[in-house]
C-alpha cells in the first residue's frame, strides 16, 4: 500500500505546482470527491466491460464443453465473468477500466486513503458473489418449499403431519429430562427445525414480497447517492468505498439532488400507499364484519315481522337463505343468453362471428390466434371477419 | 393466467350445481390447486367397461382454454386408445381438434364415449387395437372386462 500512499502524495503536490498558487501553501489538500456523474458513467462502463469478460467466459465454455453445459453453468459462468474483471482490475489494486475512463480512483477511510486489499477483496464479494449465492440459496429454498406444499396436498393430512412432527418433538422433551441442559438444546434445536420447516414452506410466497423490499432498498441506496455522492452501489456503501477526482478540475460538475428529491417523493408515497392499503384492509375486514352483524341482526328482526303476518314467506327467511338466494339468481343469470361459451362469464364486447356465433372480444381473438376456427362449429374464420357488435341489445 | 383461474372457478361453480345432472361423472377439483382435477367416471353400459369406476387425471395448462387440458387413465384399462402403462388417451379433441368451448366435464363425457367406441386404426395400446382389428371382438371384450374386474371395480363386490 506504499506506492499508493506515496503517489498520492506526489501527484498531490504536482497538483499543488500545477494548478494555481492562490490555496495550495497551507492545509494538506485533498482532491476533491468525485462528482456523481462520474462515479455512474464509470460504473456503466465497468458494467459493460465486465459483461464484455463474462461474455468471452460463456464463448470459452461453449467451445470446451458444447452448448447444453454452458447454458447449464450460465449463471457460474457469469460469476466468474464479474470475479475476475474485479479481481483483475480493483482486486490487484488498480483503477478499473470505467474509473480510468472518468479519472476517478477509489478510497476509503476517514483520512481518504486507498482501500486495504481486505476492504477491496470484501468489496468484490459483496459485488459479486453475495447476489449469486442469494439467488441461489432463495431458488433452492423455492423449490423445497414448493415441494413440501405439493408432498403436502398429495398427502392431504399435512397439517396432522406437521402436527404429530411437533408433539414428537415436544414428546422428547420430558423423556430426556436427566440432563438439563442436553433437553434445552434439543428442544430449542426441535423449535429451530420446526422454524425452519415453516420459513421454507412460507418462502415461495414471501419471495415477491422480498424482490419488492430489496428493489425498495435498491431505490433508498440510490436516493442517498443522490443527495451525498458517495456510495452508487450498496456493495460499495458496505464496504466504505468512496471515489475521489484525481482528473484536472474542469467546470461546474452537474449534481443530482434534484433527482433525489424526486426519489424521496415516490418513496415516500411508496410507503404512504403501503400504510394506506393496511389500513384499508383491515378497516375492510372490520366494515365486513360489521355489515355482517348488521346483516344478522336485521334477519332476526325481520323474523318476528314476517310470522305477524303470516307463513307465506317464512320459508325464505332461514339460516342459510343468502347462499341459496344468490345462487339461484346466478343460475338465472347463466339461463341468459348474454354468457360468452369461451370464459363462461357475460360477454364483454360481444363478438360475431362469420358463422354467426358470438363470443367476448378478448375470448374470440385470442382463440383465432391459436387457431382461425370457430370454437362451437369450426367453421373456418379470419380475424378481419371478426365483427365487434356495438349495436346489438343482447 | 388470470382468465384461465377465472375460467376454472366458472367450471367449478358450475360442476357443483349440476353435480346431480350427470350420475356418471364425478368431477372434483384438487383442494390447493385449481389447475389440478381429478375424475371418477362410470364404464357405459353395455360395454365390457360396464360397473367399473375409472379414474381420470386432469392437468390444465395455463394457458387453458386455449390449449386443451392434460388427460390421462390413473385407472388401469384395456382400450386401443389409452396407453396401457401411463394411461394417456388417445383423442382428436385433447390434442389437435380442441376447441375452447369444451369444459372438463364435456371432456369427461368425450372420454366416455370413447370407451364405447373405441378407434383401433390409431392405436395406443397395439395388443387391444390389434385384437379388434383382426375382427377377434369376443377377446378383446373378455381382456377388457378382466382388467376391469381387477381394476376398475371395488374389492368388495
Amino acid at each position: 500500500m506504499g506506492w499508493g500512499h506515496l503517489g498520492r502524495h506526489g501527484s498531490d503536490s504536482d497538483d499543488g505546482t500545477e494548478a494555481g498558487p492562490s490555496t495550495a501553501a497551507t492545509e494538506p489538500r485533498r482532491f476533491p470527491l468525485a462528482a456523481q456523474p462520474e462515479m455512474m458513467r464509470a460504473a456503466e462502463k465497468d458494467d459493460q466491460y465486465a459483461s464484455f469478460v463474462y461474455e468471452a467466459c460463456r464463448d470459452a465454455f461453449r467451445h470446451l464443453f458444447g452448448t447444453r453445459v454452458a447454458v447449464a453453468y450460465q449463471n457460474e459462468t457469469k460469476l466468474l465473468g464479474q470475479m475476475l474483471y474485479y479481481v483483475l482490475t480493483t482486486g490487484s489494486g488498480q483503477q478499473t477500466l470505467g474509473e480510468e475512463y472518468c479519472d476517478i480512483t477509489q478510497v476509503a477511510g476517514t483520512y481518504g486513503l486507498p482501500p486495504t486489499p481486505a476492504r477491496r477483496a470484501l468489496f468484490i464479494v459483496y459485488q459479486t458473489a453475495i447476489p449469486y449465492i442469494a439467488e441461489r440459496i432463495s431458488s433452492r429454498i423455492a423449490s423445497r418449499g414448493i415441494v413440501l406444499a405439493d408432498s403436502e396436498s398429495a398427502e392431504g393430512f399435512g397439517e396432522n403431519v406437521h402436527r404429530s412432527h411437533g408433539s414428537q418433538i415436544t414428546g422428547t422433551g420430558p423423556l430426556s429430562s436427566s440432563g438439563q441442559s442436553v433437553t434445552t438444546l434439543s428442544r430449542l434445536k426441535g423449535r429451530l427445525s420446526a422454524f425452519w420447516l415453516h420459513f421454507v414452506q412460507r418462502w415461495p410466497t414471501m419471495l415477491p414480497f422480498v424482490r419488492e423490499l430489496l428493489q425498495l432498498a435498491i431505490r433508498a441506496n440510490l436516493m442517498l447517492f443522490y443527495f451525498e455522492g458517495l456510495y452508487y452501489h450498496i456493495s460499495k456503501r458496505a464496504a466504505g468505498i468512496r471515489y475521489v477526482f484525481i482528473g484536472k478540475a474542469s467546470n461546474q460538475r452537474p449534481r443530482y439532488q434534484i433527482l433525489g428529491v424526486f426519489l424521496l417523493i415516490q418513496l415516500c408515497i411508496i410507503a404512504a400507499e403501503g400504510l394506506r392499503r393496511r389500513n384499508f384492509t383491515s378497516i375492510a375486514g372490520s366494515v365486513h364484519q360489521a355489515s355482517f352483524a348488521s346483516h344478522d341482526r336485521s334477519a332476526e328482526h325481520y323474523l318476528p315481522v314476517l310470522n305477524e303476518e303470516g307463513t307465506l314467506a317464512t320459508p325464505d327467511v332461514d339460516k342459510g337463505s343468502w347462499v341459496s338466494d344468490s345462487s339461484s339468481s346466478e343460475h338465472h343469470a347463466a339461463s341468459g343468453v348474454s354468457k360468452c361459451t369461451l370464459c363462461l362469464s357475460d360477454r364483454q364486447y360481444p363478438t360475431a362471428t362469420s358463422c354467426g356465433h358470438v363470443f367476448c372480444w378478448n375470448c374470440i381473438t385470442e382463440w383465432c390466434n391459436e387457431k382461425p376456427e370457430c370454437p362451437l362449429c369450426r367453421t373456418p374464420i379470419t380475424h378481419s371477419s371478426l365483427v365487434c357488435v356495438y349495436h346489438s341489445d343482447f | 393466467m388470470q382468465a384461465s383461474r377465472a375460467r376454472l372457478f366458472k367450471e367449478y361453480k358450475e360442476v357443483q350445481r349440476e353435480k346431480a345432472v350427470d350420475p356418471d361423472i364425478q368431477l372434483v377439483c384438487d383442494e390447493s390447486n385449481i389447475f389440478k382435477w381429478t375424475a371418477l367416471v362410470k364404464g357405459p353400459s353395455e360395454t365390457p367397461y360396464e360397473g367399473g369406476v375409472f379414474q381420470l387425471a386432469f392437468s390444465v395448462p395455463e394457458q387453458y382454454p386455449l390449449q386443451p387440458p392434460q388427460v390421462r387413465f390413473l385407472t388401469k384399462i384395456f382400450h386401443p386408445n389409452v396407453h396401457f402403462k401411463t394411461g394417456e388417451i388417445c383423442l382428436d379433441i385433447l390434442k389437435n381438434a380442441w376447441s375452447p368451448a369444451w369444459t372438463l366435464q364435456s371432456v369427461c363425457r368425450a372420454i366416455i364415449a370413447l370407451m364405447a367406441h373405441p378407434e383401433p386404426d390409431s392405436p395406443l395400446n397395439c395388443d387391444s387395437g390389434n385384437l379388434l382389428r383382426s375382427g377377434d371382438v369376443r377377446g378383446y371384450q373378455s381382456m377388457a372386462r378382466m382388467y376391469t374386474r381387477l381394476a376398475a371395480m371395488s374389492k368388495k363386490g
